[in-house]
């Protein structure tokens, strides 16, 4: 029964004026990243499983060879040792970079050092530098003659005999290692930092009058809340030691004798190499690489502990 | 300098004629020379205007009708001056015509992602320095870039009367890439490899600094390696920078053999056997048998083209093995007193066995972009011309691009221009029974086990240097990918 006074008609079009509104609102909210993420990710990635399947060097007539290159990939031995090298980077550098960066995070959190600020913009500074300065940056290190790891070791009395430590296959790969976690620890601490932000103090204080010590509070405290944070730094960082290849690009070129070669530098090449166009074959290893990144994903959905955690 | 002018002038001198003989070598697909087209007999023709003040009598083209040149230029150890002042000059000549330029040391990428958009309107009008590597083989078989035949008969801009063909040194054409005897790219410059040096060094040492044979050269090494000094060094983050001291060596044991025109054209075509060919396994011994003397720097691997070429400006190195636009490309690093010198690596055993250096005229190749209006390629073709004159030609030299003109040296200013990287080179030449060769292959495969071959090689070549791995084994490897790339593509 219509309320005296009160013009039902008029209602039910404000409403459906107010839906309308919502919906031009969404669309414009939604629709120009929904067409540039189509467009650009979308598209390209579907016509990926497309060139997948023909052998093609960009430039002459393609062709269909149909599964060949997923075939021919899985007998490709370099695919095979590129993604061994994926495996060391994927299993070290997301768990080096997430304890060290819990640990020093949780200091500068909970020590309460006066330098506080200017330690986060310190560890921070590698995020805001490009690749290729942080490469060339480690090659210098990492240099026989002139580099600071060796000149730093003689300083202990340990004689390298200019050692250098991107041109040996035995320390290569190894060597890539605190770079990538070095340019990645400053942007993980701030991210830990501010998600420990959000545990309550009186946490704490109970453990301490409890006794608890630093680093039983930092493992039965704070790590297991932040664990939903952690859980995603992992899976970008896990992502980031499949798809990254720019740094070993630039600092060994895959070398020496393919020690370095990571599965994404080997797609590059294989693409863009100097000698080398195959878009085909390079668009099949891609496909391959995006079933192991959303297998990883699963994986680690599946591991990690999900627990929901009110505080 | 007019001393240093009429030294050069000599060198000039004793070079051109030897030039003439070589020959051998070439051909490739196709060595004749090609025949005069109708176009090419004649200047341009579709001038936009029957008024003759309005177009320019040397090529008929519209002196009103303005046009702008889009070229993607690859900004490479010869630096970009060059190409400034060329613009600068025909612009002056035809204020008609502007250019566009995107440079980059890594215009490739750009050009293939723009071929292989398909879209003739986004792409360069113009291509150079040699968009190489295999992708502008691929893309001349295509058809993609506008045939450049026809120029060799036209009339130098600077001499009248006189056609290009007849103006460049005798093996120019020869040595040219072409793609079934057609030209894609018409060379406005040459380059050498080989081993670079420092007189200077080699001088205060009392090294060999012109070894005639094998022997000789290992003498060398050891003598430099005596020293405390690294013999040979090349970047090992690109390790087949390795292969510019030895691969024309192939060519030169060929000659030797009496095969070299079958190798040639083996060679050329990766008939196989190529990577076990007898050359190819040869060149590969000898490349280790001076690794295990400790020919190359410890750490190989890790250094890049720049600390190399720095080893070797600094006297760590006795010798690098690169191209002669070095000199250009370390000019802001050459300590004083420095002073360049060139060899080839003699294979011989014999002072009197010739020695080849590898040559690759095609610095600055220039390629046009086929799908072009017409008017806009016929101010191409002209700058092509354009770049062939002695003054331009000279301007080059000082950027280390050395000239193809055989009258160049007819006028001692133009010789005063030259880099002394590029004279060391002729230097070489004038002193050794010594020619002058091309590595280039005219095929390409688009099968992933080409690019595996490759790249087994690649990632071999240091530890096959030092003998650490048994080259042998590696080429045979390579060899099986080559057949199976080769396989697919008769399929």
């Amino acid at each position: 029964m219509a309320q005296p006074g009160v013009n039902t008609a008029g209602s039910g079009g404000l409403l459906r004026k107010n839906k309308v509104q919502k919906r031009i609102f969404i669309f414009f909210a939604i629709g120009p990243s929904f067409l540039g993420y189509l467009l650009f990710t979308l598209y390209p990635n579907i016509l990926s499983v497309y060139y997948s399947l023909l052998e093609w060097n960009g430039i002459s007539a393609s062709k269909f060879v149909g599964l060949d290159n997923y075939f021919y990939m899985f007998k490709d031995n370099f695919v095979w040792t590129s993604l061994y090298h994926n495996l060391i980077l994927m299993i070290t550098v997301p768990i080096l970079t997430i304890y060290i960066s819990v640990f020093l995070a949780y200091l500068l959190n909970n020590k309460g050092y006066l330098e506080s600020a200017f330690y986060k913009v310190l560890f921070f500074l590698p995020n805001v530098l490009a690749i290729v300065v942080v490469a060339l940056l480690w090659r210098f290190i990492y240099d026989g003659e002139y580099g600071m790891l060796n000149a730093f070791l003689k300083l202990f009395g340990i004689e390298t005999n200019n050692f250098y430590w991107l041109g040996d296959t035995r320390t290569a790969l190894w060597a890539i290692l605190p770079v990538s976690i070095w340019s990645g620890v400053g942007l993980y601490i701030i991210i830990f930092m501010n998600a420990m932000k959000g545990i309550p103090a009186s946490l704490y204080e109970s453990a301490i009058l409890d006794g608890a010590t630093h680093m039983q509070r930092l493992f039965k405290i704070t790590m297991p809340l932040i664990n939903p944070v952690i859980r995603v730094s992992a899976l970008f960082l896990v992502l980031g030691a499949f798809k990254g290849f720019e740094l070993i690009l630039i600092m060994t070129n895959g070398g020496p004798s393919g020690s370095t070669e990571v599965i994404g530098s080997y797609m590059f090449n294989m693409a863009f190499g100097k000698n080398s166009h195959n878009y085909g074959y390079a668009s099949a290893i891609g496909m391959f690489l995006f079933i192991i990144m959303v297998v990883a994903k699963m994986i680690i959905d599946k591991f990690s502990k999900r627990d929901e955690i009110e505080f | 300098m007019k001393k240093t002018a009429k030294s050069v002038a000599g060198l000039m001198a004793a070079v051109l004629p030897m030039a003439a003989v070589i020959g051998c070598s070439g051909g490739g697909s196709g060595s004749s020379s090609p025949s005069p087209t109708k176009a090419a007999s004649s200047a341009p023709s579709s001038a936009p205007s029957d008024n003759k003040s309005d177009v320019y009598p040397e090529n008929g083209l519209s002196k009103t009708e303005k046009v702008t040149i889009k070229w993607g230029y690859w900004e490479n150890g010869y630096g970009r001056e060059w190409a400034d002042n060329a613009i600068k000059k025909f612009t002056a000549k035809y204020p008609n015509v502007k250019f566009e330029v995107t440079s980059s040391p890594v215009i490739r990428d750009l050009i293939g992602t723009k071929m292989a958009a398909k879209n003739d309107n986004d792409m360069f009008d113009i291509i150079s320095p040699s968009f190489n590597g295999d992708a502008g083989t691929i893309a001349q078989k295509e058809g993609l870039f506008e045939e450049l035949t026809d120029l060799w008969d036209r009339e130098v801009p600077d001499k009248k009367g006189v056609k290009l063909k007849d103006v460049v040194l005798p093996n120019t054409m020869e040595y040219s890439a072409k793609i079934d005897g057609k030209f894609y790219q018409i060379p406005m410059g040459a380059y050498a490899l080989g081993l670079f040096y420092d007189k200077t060094l080699f001088e205060k040492n009392g090294w060999n600094q012109n070894p005639k044979t094998w022997d000789e050269f290992k003498k060398l090494v050891s003598d430099i390696k005596a020293k405390g000094i690294i013999p040979i060094t090349y970047p090992g983050v690109y390790p087949d920078y390795i292969y510019f001291g030895f691969r024309i060596k192939m060519f030169e044991m060929a000659e030797k053999k009496g095969t070299l025109d079958q190798f040639t054209k083996d060679y050329r075509s990766f008939k196989q056997p190529f990577y076990t060919s007898t050359e190819y396994k040869e060149m590969w011994n000898r490349i280790t048998e001076l690794g295990k003397m400790g020919a190359y720097p410890d750490g190989v691997a890790a250094i890049n083209h720049t600390q190399s070429q720095m080893q070797l400006l600094q006297g760590k190195a006795a010798m690098a093995a690169t191209g002669d636009w070095v000199e250009n490309e370390m000019k802001d690093s050459i300590p004083d007193g420095f002073k360049w010198g060139f060899m080839s690596i003699p294979f011989g055993d014999s002072a009197n066995d010739k020695i080849w250096i590898e040559n690759g005229i095609g610095a600055g190749s220039m390629m046009i972009w086929k799908n072009k209006p017409e008017n806009v390629k016929k101010w191409a073709k002209e700058f092509n011309l354009f770049l062939m004159t002695n003054e331009i030609q000279a301007f080059n030299g000082k950027f280390g691009i050395s000239p193809i003109r055989k009258d160049f040296a007819d006028d001692p200013k133009n010789l005063e221009q030259l880099q002394s990287a590029p004279r060391a080179v002729l230097e070489f030449a004038k002193n050794n029974k010594s020619q002058y060769g091309t590595t280039v292959q005219d095929v390409s495969f688009s099968h992933p086990s080409a690019a595996r071959a490759t790249k087994l090689l690649q990632d071999s070549i240091i530890d096959m240097a030092t003998g650490k791995k048994d080259s042998g084994a590696v080429l045979e490897e390579a060899e099986k990918l080559l057949k199976e790339a080769i396989d697919s593509s008769k399929k």
